[in-house]
């Protein structure tokens, strides 16, 4: 049977649209196309000690931030826990770079933080944190796309990811999951370092090739069956 | 093929790959976010107003026959002007529509999902809601109104 040749474009669309759907994770995930590249703003942010300190004084070391809630019973311990065991392969936290577990909840507590950070062990380079203001936690939250929606029992619905800042607080990648591929957690670091892979580099334009590329394709098809066509029509 | 009509074609073409680009240009540059489905949140039955921050909020709001629920059986909330809010609608009984008159928030309100939009309410004023999608014989009546409201500095 011949393939309908109107439904060319259409199948194309439809292939496209598959390969364009944003897959996987929750809640509704980050736009990296507009965050990617950005520096974060310079927010205070509060410690589990309670001790206070600007989020640009870690400048001059990658940066590994991990938003999560303190009262998560289900993904944000696991992220936690997985971090912990990546993280571990490739430095140490404070030393080699800072790992940044940040609370999203405007209603965490320096006490939250201190329990989340003795449930999950975590040692004294990696800093659980808290932003001192809740209009500047959304600024943070805004420069890194990060969006919650609030669930009764203060319960969150939450992407998640982790976010690589580099050593001037720049958006450099993102990680989805709640556990970290370690080769990807690899390629991740070294970005944030300013070690960029080559293809990370064209990513932009690859962007828009493929879209000329594939629109030049649909309309040349269009084209091609119409003259093909006209020419079937005059010849019979 | 005749001359002129391949000119004519092959323009067409060029206008439509210069329409293109510029539609994907101006889409980043203006920063449209398209409404969102939000697949793994369980539909709420009651509408709510969350206020996170000064100028954040999150509205979690219900559309049912023939009313919109947005804060404890509310059709009315009140914000400050500048106020970002995070727009969750879901419908507790059949499809519904929701329009924010002279915004760009204009989502479904389907029985069993969740969708979303995010908007900035920068003036000030009454921001009329109304349904869009029929919906029974009371649809003409299901409204609802967003006041904001100019801050003092």
């Amino acid at each position: 049977m011949r393939f309908p040749a109107p439904l060319v474009p259409l199948f194309l669309l439809f292939l496209f649209s598959l390969v364009s759907a944003q897959t996987g994770g929750t809640g509704i995930p980050p736009n990296e196309s507009r965050t990617l590249g950005n520096p974060v703003p310079d927010v205070v942010l509060v410690d589990s000690e309670g001790k206070e300190f600007n989020l640009y004084q870690l400048k001059g070391k990658p940066v590994i931030l991990s938003p999560i809630y303190t009262h998560c019973t289900s993904a944000c311990p696991i992220i936690t826990e997985s971090l912990k065991k990546t993280v571990k392969l490739f430095g140490e936290p404070g030393k080699d770079f800072y790992v940044l577990t940040l609370t999203f909840d405007p209603k965490d507590t320096v006490e939250d933080l201190r329990k989340f950070r003795v449930e999950h062990r975590l040692g004294r380079g990696w800093k659980v944190v808290m932003v001192k203001d809740r209009s500047q936690l959304f600024k943070l939250l805004d420069a890194i796309d990060f969006r919650f929606a609030t669930l009764p029992d203060r319960q969150f619905v939450h992407p998640n990811l982790i976010v690589f800042l580099d050593r001037d607080m720049v958006i450099r990648k993102y990680m989805y999951g709640v556990t970290f591929d370690r080769l990807e957690f690899a390629n991740a670091l070294r970005i944030a370092r300013g070690e960029i892979a080559l293809p990370e580099k064209f990513r932009g334009y690859l962007f828009l090739v493929g879209m000329l590329g594939f629109v030049g394709t649909v309309i040349f098809t269009i084209v091609r069956i119409t003259q093909l066509r006209y020419r079937k029509k005059i010849t019979a | 093929m005749d001359r002129a009509e391949r000119n004519i074609l092959t323009v067409a073409i060029g206008l439509l790959l210069f329409f293109f680009v510029l539609i994907v240009y101006a889409a980043k540059g203006l920063k449209i976010d398209l409404p969102t489905c939000v697949t793994n949140v369980q539909p709420f039955r009651e509408g709510r107003l969350i206020q996170h921050a000064p100028d954040r909020y999150e509205l979690h709001a219900v559309a049912r026959m023939w009313f919109f629920d947005f804060n404890g059986g509310s059709n009315e909330i009140e914000i400050p002007a500048g106020s970002v809010v995070d727009i969750y609608l879901t419908s507790a009984d059949v499809v519904h529509g929701m329009h924010i008159n002279g915004t760009t928030v204009n989502l479904m309100a389907i029985p069993g999902t969740v969708n979303y939009a995010r908007y900035r309410f920068e003036k000030p004023g009454v921001y009329h809601v109304v349904c869009h999608e029929f919906c029974g014989v009371g649809h003409q009546a299901m409204q609802g109104k967003i006041v904001v409201k100019e801050v003092e500095r």
